[in-house]
């Protein structure tokens, strides 16, 4: 039976209790679905030879023997048998491949496979996330078939591009454009005709990146081809919208207000994934009159988390992944002594408040075995009475601190920062780099440079044209850093020149080295702070 | 008549009648606010057809009349039925609902005063007779109120659907009711249909399905069709119509015959009516009952049976095939799994199935989600419930599959209690009708499934003390007594083959839990029981046959076997708990017999004994070793135990004599009185000709007999007075301390039976058992006249010696009574002869 169908011939509350029942677990069953479907994993993988590479110290036989006999893996422990897809390798066989890019690690993207089973689950989470994000209350939703979705995911093969596929055979809806025509279209293409057709046709669902979704929010008359488009844009609106965009016209012009999403859209649900969602949550549930729900996930770990109905933390779906937390006075301990292995707590051992690094076991035949994804979380409340939840709730944070994350589009890091600089050959003696926010809430990397000696006084090379000149290397090197630009508007790039000498200084004074991604903000200001009192030849005065 | 005429009469009695009859068996129910909203909406529906029928025939008290009752049943119909949808959603909105009510009460009271419809009358033309009514322009207030209420129920309907509270298919019998209703009104409209009964017959319609729609959420069942009130109105109908279309007839017949009688003719008549409506009540009630209720009572009967027949047995096997027996019977084209609790593993494992086909090797771990959500839920379930649930997140992939592959429909767990016995899977075959069960049969399937959870639940406690009996708690192995049974049973089968005993029995174990603690010797034990039921294996079946000793039977193999074993079992110690750990070392062995049908033993008891001769051989022959028991010689094999006992005894000797040397400080009679009772009892024994082996024994045991009395008080040994009953009785004691001490002499436990006894009488009186005639073991009836006769020839410090003749005098007295008759005789014998020396303190006798 179809999710349609369920919709149709069964009871809500029992559609409910299908895809949402996992919000009524208790914490101690939620961790048997996990310690149970991890074991099944350990089964798989055994018997595989990416499990057995893996399993080097032996098969686990159960989870506290798996958390200490298996080491935690990143994806170079997988590339030679993921990037060259060797299926043979895999502990089941996968049925779709995604990829994201990442052009800051060793390899130029990363690949996942995804078996039947992880389809399946897959599915039924966003399927929940879908009900979740028009409910009100629990076991209070309102998904309709044939309901029109404006559709502003990056597509296939990067994880978000399989919604569209997954929900199809579940759920009539009509995506803006059709999901035909968005393959055949660039995202920025694929966003702009949405946005047309959602002005024209209405719209009841919004699937969209925040970053995406924030820009769109505040030009949504361009989007709509509104300014000058006229009575063009008029041409085969139906009348229903037509009412609606007229009489928001007439209020904006009388209110003196600009036109908001809100006063053209009445969104049943509304979902939205990426980073730096936290940042743009509340204005756009000011600008569109509903509050988005967030999504977790990622091409490694699929649809992981979603919020709930009352859009306040992230909760992780028992069936996905396995999941483990190394807290940040672990993580920290790691960037300063690389030889360190930090320690790992599992859903039941978390403190709130505290911010974690999430370690995920792919489960139901995935590939990655106790990967850190590279995320960080904080665990906001370890239950919530008000919503009668007994489950961890958690927030995106940010990436971890070794990766600077732009608008959820590029990632990135020293070693991309350093291929730039040598492409560049611009004499930069030492830098470092950290993310910033400007007064629109956008992130940006700021590139703290130190010049060569012998340069540090020459007039050319001021602030703008080191700008100007890394920007077209990050843009040439990086093919997400070049979006940003394009469907965001935004440039990422910041440049502060340091007088020569500040960071030896610091290094000279405090006796320690500054991280070149990632410093925390208070070594930053140190830095900005001693620059003002050298003198010229980096000497403290 | 007109056809036309007819179908206005056929079609609205019809109604009527069936209206009434619904109306009737709603009555008969159990009553609630639901059931009471359909009675009043079929009363409407009856009001409707049964005004329409009799305003047709014009019965009094006029057409007019029943035009009033007609209409008021029309008005009345959308609030009923607004009230009963109300009621059926259980909605919770007692403002519209009343103002609702007060709306259409005034609009049936402005109906009573012609507002809405003008002028009915009737016209007739030719011979039909039909009614007319004019319609006034205020027409529209019912009308659109009509529609209001209706739409009001309809929205009732589908919010309880998007609750969640309802379910659409609830609702399909009233929506076909109601469709049937709007298409009949609309259809009246039509010049062709203006002359048939098409609302009476809406009327018919919606009262089928609404009662349907009851069914089917269980609040009437079939069985109130057979109730007295219906069964009798239909009774009363037909007889009714019986008698209105043979009156005539009938008068006629009574004119012609009983002329004499027509005064009569009214009490016969209505004596007559009254018989036949009886006879047809009892006709229909019967065709009703075997109509209606002959499934529910042939479900009854498959209930009552099953009960019966799990009543009669406490055997698991049984239950199970009678459960199985009953499910191939009342659930074709399904077939069953029955799951059955292992209460050692907690697992559920297959134990039967209705299709032969079906193997019986599946099995769901104590941990299963399906298990777990089952218990739960604690009835009947369907699988797709399952798969909403949020336990079927934690199924394994595999799990799913094999699911799918059983192609599941239907869970029964078998629930005694909180606990969950059993499971019955049910998968439908593939040549059965794709029919839902109904809730009857579910209904049923949990009845029995609640009538077998007790049965099994007494199977598993009968099989649970059963298995009790044969088990020994510490180690898991069969005991001494169920092991005969097994060993006897491997004797029968092993008849004309082999069959070989081993018998394991650890050397100074008492030492060992005295050095380590009793919770070490046991955990030795119990490890010692594991390895050597690996060690066994399928080859035999072993058992713990006391504290310290296991056995093990191997039908069908030959002695090699069993010693083969024993040595794997002596290598698995000496690893495992001599030489393992880094510990102090600890020594343990074990001394093993063997002996093996047919080449040595001829019998069980045989066999046993032989077995234990052996390990008795090996704990003599220096203890850690394996005895084979191979026949002797008899006169050889006594020479050889004499010739132990005696150096036995030999060596024991020093502490023996320290013993009674002890004895001696406190009471120095008892030192000679022990080396003398010995003498004599030994040349009794040698006179009644018992061996030298058993001479030895008898021996050694008048010299250990009184060492108990070094516990004893010496006030009470050196008593010259009456000793009081308290003194008796701790003097008494010495034989228990006797026997207790003797026990710590290494090896010399043989001497207990004749020391334990030497205070026993022939006639039953003695103590410390109270055990008579030969039941007493010969040594210790020597002992017993060996220990009197010196007691009585000594002097002690409360008496004088006595003479030796009056001493056997005395012996001779009490034969019969107090000492063996045969033993007593020759003793007397002994010493008159001077055979036996006597050592007394008596001065000669004149």
């Amino acid at each position: 039976m179809t999710f349609e169908e369920k919709l149709k011939q069964c009871p809500a509350a029992e559609v409910w209790q299908e895809y949402c029942g996992f919000l009524d677990l208790s914490l101690p069953e939620y961790m048997q679905i996990q310690k149970r479907l991890v074991m099944e994993q350990v089964e798989l993988m055994a018997a595989c030879p990416l499990g057995q590479r893996l399993f080097r110290n032996g098969v686990p036989r159960n989870v506290e023997e798996f958390r200490t006999m298996v080491p935690l893996t990143k994806f170079d422990d997988y590339a030679d048998v993921l990037l060259p897809q060797r299926e043979e390798m895999l502990p089941a066989k996968p049925v779709v491949w995604l990829h994201t890019t990442w052009e800051g690690g060793d390899f130029p993207s990363k690949r996942a496979p995804y078996t039947e089973s992880m389809l399946e689950a897959y599915t039924r989470n966003i399927l929940a996330a879908m009900i979740l994000s028009t409910s009100k209350g629990r076991g209070q939703f309102h998904v309709r078939p044939g309901a029109r979705v404006l559709y502003s995911l990056a597509p296939m093969p990067y994880a978000t591009g399989m919604f569209p596929d997954l929900i199809r055979p579940q759920l009539r809806l009509r995506f803006m454009p059709s999901v035909r025509e968005a393959r055949k279209m660039s995202f920025g293409q694929q966003t702009r005709l949405g946005y047309k057709l959602a002005v024209k046709h209405g719209m009841n669902l919004f699937f969209g990146m925040s970053s995406v979704l924030y820009g769109a929010t505040r030009s949504l008359d361009s989007l709509a081809g509104g300014g000058g488009g006229g009575l063009k844009m008029l041409w085969g609106i139906s009348p229903r919208m037509l009412v609606r965009l007229l009489s928001a016209l007439y209020r904006c012009r009388r209110d003196g207000t600009p036109l908001r999403p809100r006063d053209l859209f009445k969104l049943d649900g509304f979902v939205c994934v990426g980073t730096d969602t936290a940042l743009y949550k509340n204005e756009l549930a000011e600008a569109w009159g509903i509050r988005p729900l967030e999504l977790a996930g990622g091409t490694e770990p699929s649809c992981m988390g979603t919020e709930t109905w009352s859009k306040n933390g992230l909760v992780l779906f028992p069936d996905a992944c396995f999941y483990e937390f190394i807290p940040e006075h672990e993580y920290a301990r790691e960037l300063e002594d690389p030889a360190y292995t930090p320690r790992t707590y599992l859903m039941d051992e978390l403190v709130a408040g505290q911010k974690y690094e999430l370690v995920i076991t792919v489960l139901k035949g995935g590939a990655f075995l106790r990967y850190r994804v590279g995320d960080i979380y904080r665990c906001l409340r370890l239950r919530n009475p008000e919503d009668g939840l007994d489950l961890p709730q958690f927030e995106y944070v940010d990436r971890i601190p070794s990766v600077i994350d732009i608008a959820g589009f590029t990632r990135i890091t020293k070693r991309e920062i350093e291929k730039v600089i040598s492409l560049s050959r611009l004499p930069i003696a030492h830098w470092f780099a950290v993310k910033e926010y400007d007064a629109d809430g956008h992130s940006y990397l700021d590139l703290y440079v130190e010049l060569d000696n012998e340069d540090a006084g020459s007039a050319a090379l001021t602030k703008q044209i080191l700008q100007e000149h890394l920007s077209i290397y990050f843009r040439s090197y990086d093919g997400d850093y070049k979006d940003l630009k394009r469907l965001l508007g935004m440039d990422p790039l910041r440049v502060t020149v340091l007088r020569t000498g500040t960071i030896e200084a610091y290094t000279r004074r405090t006796g320690r080295t500054v991280l070149p991604v990632g410093a925390p903000r208070e070594v930053v200001l140190d830095i900005l702070h001693l620059q003002d009192t050298l003198g010229e030849g980096g000497d403290v005065q | 008549m007109t056809l036309n005429e007819r179908l206005f009469i056929i079609v609205p009695l019809l109604s009527l009648l069936c209206n009434l009859f619904l109306f009737l068996t709603a009555l008969s129910t159990k009553k609630d606010r639901l059931v009471y909203a359909f009675i009043a909406l079929l009363g409407s529906f009856t009001m409707w057809s049964g005004g329409s029928l009799f305003m047709r025939l014009q019965l009094a008290p006029g057409a007019s009349f029943w035009y009033m009752v007609s209409i008021t049943g029309i008005f009345l119909v959308p609030f009923l039925i607004y009230n009963f949808i109300y009621r059926f959603t259980s909605t919770r909105a007692p403002f519209s609902h009343i103002v609702q009510g007060i709306i259409w009460l005034v609009i049936l009271l402005l109906n009573a005063g012609n507002v809405f419809i003008t002028d009915p009358h009737i016209v007739t033309a030719g011979h039909e007779t039909r009614f007319e009514y004019g319609v006034s322009v205020w027409c529209f207030i019912p009308i659109l109120m009509a529609a209001y209420t209706l739409l009001a129920s309809w929205r009732l309907a589908y919010k309880s659907c998007q609750d969640g509270h309802s379910d659409i298919s609830q609702f399909t019998p009233m929506l076909i009711g109601v469709g049937v209703m709007f298409a009949c009104t609309l259809s009246a409209t039509l010049p062709q249909m203006v002359s048939l009964p098409v609302d009476t017959f809406s009327c018919l319609v919606n009262a089928i399905c609404l009662y349907y729609m009851l069914y089917r959420r269980r609040l009437v069942p079939l069985r109130s069709f057979t109730t007295n009130g219906p069964v009798f109105a239909i009774a009363l109908t037909c007889a009714t119509v019986l008698l209105i279309s043979v009156y005539r007839t009938a008068d006629n017949f009574y004119a012609l015959y009983f002329d004499a009688y027509l005064p009569y003719k009214t009490i016969v008549f209505s004596v007559a009516a009254s018989v036949l409506t009886v006879f047809l009540f009892c006709i229909v009630r019967r065709l009703m009952t075997a109509i209606l209720l002959k499934g529910a009572e042939q479900q009854n009967e498959e209930l009552r049976r099953f009960s019966t027949d799990v009543n009669k047995t406490l055997s698991l096997e049984a239950l199970l095939n009678l459960y199985r027996d009953y499910l191939q019977h009342s659930m074709p084209g399904y077939t069953a799994r029955v799951f059955v609790l292992d209460s050692r593993t907690g697992c559920y494992d297959m134990r039967g199935a209705t299709e032969m086909s079906v193997a019986c090797r599946d099995s769901f771990a104590a941990d299963d989600p399906l298990m777990a959500w089952l218990k739960s839920r604690g009835c009947c379930a369907q699988y797709a419930e399952f798969t909403r649930s949020r336990h079927f997140r934690a199924l394994w992939q595999k799990e799913k599959d094999r699911l799918e592959q059983m192609r599941v429909e239907l869970l029964l767990p078998i629930m005694s209690g909180s606990e969950m016995t059993a499971v019955a899977l049910f998968s439908r075959q593939d040549d059965a009708p794709r029919r839902a069960l109904s809730q009857e049969r579910l209904g049923m399937l949990d009845s029995v499934a609640a009538v077998l959870a007790i049965a099994l639940n007494n199977a598993s406690l009968y099989e649970a003390l059963r298995k009790k009996a044969q088990y020994d708690p510490l180690t898991g192995l069969y005991n001494r007594s169920y092991f005969q049974e097994v060993l006897q049973n491997d004797f029968t089968l092993a008849h004309h083959a082999q069959l070989s005993v081993l018998i394991i029995s650890f050397d100074d174990f008492r030492l060992y839990n005295e050095l380590y603690g009793a919770a070490e010797g046991d955990h030795i034990l119990k490890r010692f029981a594991d390895a050597l039921r690996v060690l066994v294996g399928s080859r035999g079946t072993v058992a713990r046959y006391s504290g310290k000793e296991f056995i093990v039977s191997f039908p069908f193999c030959p002695p090699d076997t069993a010693t083969d074993c024993a040595e794997k079992a002596r290598r698995w110690l000496e690893r495992e708990v001599v030489s393992a750990g880094s510990g102090p070392r600890r020594f343990l062995t074990f001394s093993a017999g063997v002996s093996s049908y047919p080449t040595c033993a001829r019998s069980v008891e045989e066999l046993l004994t032989y077995a234990g001769m052996a390990v008795y051989s090996a704990k003599n022959n220096g203890k850690n070793r394996v005895c084979l028991y191979t026949p002797e010689p008899e006169d050889k094999r006594i020479a050889k135990s004499y010739a132990s006992k005696r150096a036995l005894a030999d060596s024991c000797s020093s502490t023996i004599f320290a013993l009674t040397a002890a004895i001696d400080a406190k009471d120095h009679y008892t030192f000679s009185h022990s080396q003398h009772v010995a003498e004599y009892a030994a040349a009794l024994a040698t006179a009644a000709g018992l061996d030298n082996e058993h001479v030895e024994i008898v021996r050694q045991a008048g010299l250990l007999h009184d060492i108990g009395k070094i516990g004893t008080p010496e006030a009470i040994l050196s008593k010259t007075g009456r000793l009081t009953a308290e003194e008796y009785t701790i003097i008494k004691q010495h034989v228990e301390a006797s026997t207790a001490m003797i026990r710590y002499l290494p090896s010399m436990d043989y001497v207990i039976p004749s020391v334990l006894g030497h205070h026993e009488r022939w006639d039953g009186k003695g103590y410390p058992r109270g055990i008579a005639g030969e039941q007493i073991p010969i040594g210790a009836r020597c002992l017993c006249l060996a220990d009197s006769f010196d007691a009585m020839v000594s002097r002690r410090s409360y008496k004088e010696a006595m003479s030796v003749e009056r001493a056997l005098r005395e012996i001779e007295a009490n034969l019969d009574t107090q000492f063996d008759p045969q033993l007593g005789k020759l003793f007397i014998e002994l010493v008159r002869s001077g055979k036996l020396p006597v050592h007394t303190d008596a001065p000669p006798e004149p």
